[in-house]
């Protein structure tokens, strides 16, 4: 078994749990001390080297803004005391590592009186230690002494105490007092920060974020009656990138903030998930662009939807009607088209047929007037009776400058103009 | 058990595909360039789009307008995949919509149909164009003079056949 200790410098209980959650990614078997994380990597080994493990340790760090040592060693309370003091042999640890072996978790102090007896008996290393005479730590410091010779001889005998994911993630950031945020700008450069950690600790659950609240607590100046200002952003698509999220935030909480801007300077960033999926976060196919290709197209849509509509970004699905312009469906997803038996339809089709006048050989729409050469048709379209304009008997119209494609009405004989083969 | 790869496979695998510069088009001989904006003109354009998106169906393109006026079926009559296409309405937005479409790199081909474009819209439309190796395509109905298309084309139909003429050709 191997466990890799990351010892926390200096102490911050929040930003631990954040870490601990992130670094699921590196392994399921996780448990916490007062300021340690350590992780049971033994299992791993085919998957990365201890070498790697560090460095991947160190970018999450770096990106979470913390300092902190990193050991790995055989044992729990080995690893733990070498994050400590940089060592790994009893001969170069000094006595103060017995806590280490004693409580790996803890840190428990209850020896410290044991400890300094043993620093003014010129007891100086746990090599030392170990070398006297077993009874004589019975009789001089009572059953602690015996306890923590029994903890240190058998180092490997520790109880595994397992971390439990949190229910919720949030994350927060605090801002500066002499820092006044206003604008998107200026507080996008904290977000991005928060979003790192709660990317990296989705990435960990091995989830995707689909749901978040994004929150901004404002000063509380009595003249200001806006205290807090909050969006919801659902994804269509779940994102595993930094970018997609803050790309998409810009575009929806950076185009509020032109429209309302806020009212006070902002004291406290929120952001929590509220919906995530099982997703695979891990890094792109190395041999093949598809699936990066497939994230940017999501991203894209996602945030043409955002900024359009749903109804304005679509695939074009084939739908089972004779009338042309319910022959198509607008769809999130595309699908297969079937074979079309039917006449050549036109490229263009206007939303609302135009009335046409005939005059002789031309056919007038407003200030447009086209000189008809050739009609080819009928073609009779008929199906939903119900409907008043049931039956229409389609032209192609081939004109002097184009193919028009023209319907009549065969109760009334009004012309109507209702695409162009462009 | 996993298949284990040649060191010469795995530098295949590896080795950046040769930039194309065109994309095939039966209509033109010289193809539609990639990276640069082609204006296409004419009575026949939207068909000659068809032409061009049957023959390569291995990109995806993003249809913007600004007032839907496509017709989908008559694109799948004349054998363009639903899947290939993203339309999207721009009404206003067309420009934020190209750009971050070209920006995002997920498609190979952007048309988008506007009848009045100003030379700042087109000056940033091809700069994206340019670094996102796309092709760009400008659907109009009259041809506009300026310096930003690449490649200028008119299409006429003449009976079911296109006659496509080459406006204006810059050198890439």
């Amino acid at each position: 078994m191997r466990f890799a200790c990351i010892l926390l410098l200096p102490k911050d209980e929040v930003l631990q749990l954040s870490l601990a959650e992130a670094c699921l990614r590196f392994s399921p078997e996780i448990s916490l001390g007062s300021r340690t994380i350590i992780l049971e990597i033994g299992k791993c080994r085919t998957l990365y080297s201890e070498e790697l493990f560090i460095k991947r340790v160190q970018v999450l760090l770096k990106r979470f803004g913390l300092s902190a040592k990193v050991w790995i060693a055989s044992d729990i309370p080995s690893s733990v005391a070498g994050a400590m003091y940089g060592r790994a042999l009893p001969a170069f640890l000094p006595i103060e590592a017995l806590y280490c072996y004693f409580s790996p978790f803890t840190f428990d102090l209850s020896l410290e009186p044991m400890v300094r007896a043993l620093r003014k008996l010129g007891v100086e290393t746990l090599a030392e230690f170990i070398q006297l005479p077993h009874h004589s730590i019975a009789k001089k410091f009572g059953k602690d002494g015996l306890l923590a010779l029994h903890r240190y001889l058998h180092a490997h005998q520790v109880v595994w105490n397992r971390f439990q994911v949190s229910e919720k993630i949030i994350e927060q950031f605090n801002v500066e007092s002499h820092e006044a945020l206003y604008d998107y700008d200026s507080i996008s450069f904290f977000l991005k920060r928060i979003l790192d950690r709660v990317v990296m600790r989705t990435c960990g659950l091995g989830q995707l974020i689909s749901k978040m609240r994004l929150k901004f607590y404002l000063d509380t100046y009595s003249s200001y009656q806006e205290t807090e200002r909050e969006w919801l952003l659902e994804f269509s698509f779940p994102h595993r990138s930094v970018r997609a999220f803050l790309d998409m935030i810009r575009d929806r909480v950076g185009a509020d903030l032109q429209k309302k801007s806020l009212s006070a300077p902002v004291l406290r960033i929120e952001l929590e998930v509220l919906e995530m999926v099982k997703g695979n976060p891990s890094q792109f196919q190395f041999f093949s662009q598809q699936e990066e290709q497939q994230e940017n197209m999501n991203l894209l849509i996602e945030r043409i939807t955002n900024k359009l509509g749903k109804e304005n970004v679509f695939y074009a699905v084939p739908f089972e009607s004779y009338i042309p312009e319910r022959s198509w469906k607008k769809a999130m997803l595309p699908v297969k088209a079937k074979e079309l038996r039917l006449r050549s339809r036109p490229l263009r089709l206007f939303s609302k047929p135009e009335l046409l006048r005939q005059l002789d050989q031309y056919l007038i729409l407003r200030e447009y007037r086209w000189k008809i050469l050739q009609l080819v048709g009928p073609e009779r379209i008929t199906g939903e009776w119900w409907l008043d304009d049931h039956a229409r008997d389609y032209f192609e119209v081939h004109t002097d400058q184009e193919i028009l494609w023209v319907y009549r009405k065969p109760l009334t004989q009004e012309l109507f103009l209702h695409g162009v083969f462009d | 058990m996993k298949p284990v790869l040649s060191l010469d496979e795995i530098r295949v695998l590896l080795r950046k595909p040769d930039p194309k510069e065109y994309l095939p088009c039966s209509e033109v001989s010289s193809g539609i360039p990639l990276g640069s904006i082609t204006e296409v003109t004419g009575t026949g354009k939207t068909e000659f789009l068809t032409h061009l998106l049957r023959e390569n169906t291995d990109h995806r393109a993003l249809w913007v307008e600004e007032y839907f006026s496509v017709f989908p079926p008559a694109l799948f009559q004349r054998g363009v995949s639903p899947e290939q296409i993203l339309f999207v309405t721009a009404k206003k937005e067309m420009e934020w919509v190209i750009l971050n479409a070209l920006r995002s790199q997920a498609f190979s081909m952007v048309i988008f149909d506007r009848e009045e474009c100003d030379s700042i819209f087109l000056r940033r439309v091809q700069l994206a164009t340019e670094k996102a190796q796309a092709a760009t395509i400008w659907v109009s109905s009259q041809p506009q003079n300026f310096w930003t298309s690449s490649l200028q084309l008119q299409v006429k139909r003449d009976g079911s056949k296109l006659q496509v003429e080459t406006l204006r050709k810059r050198a890439v």
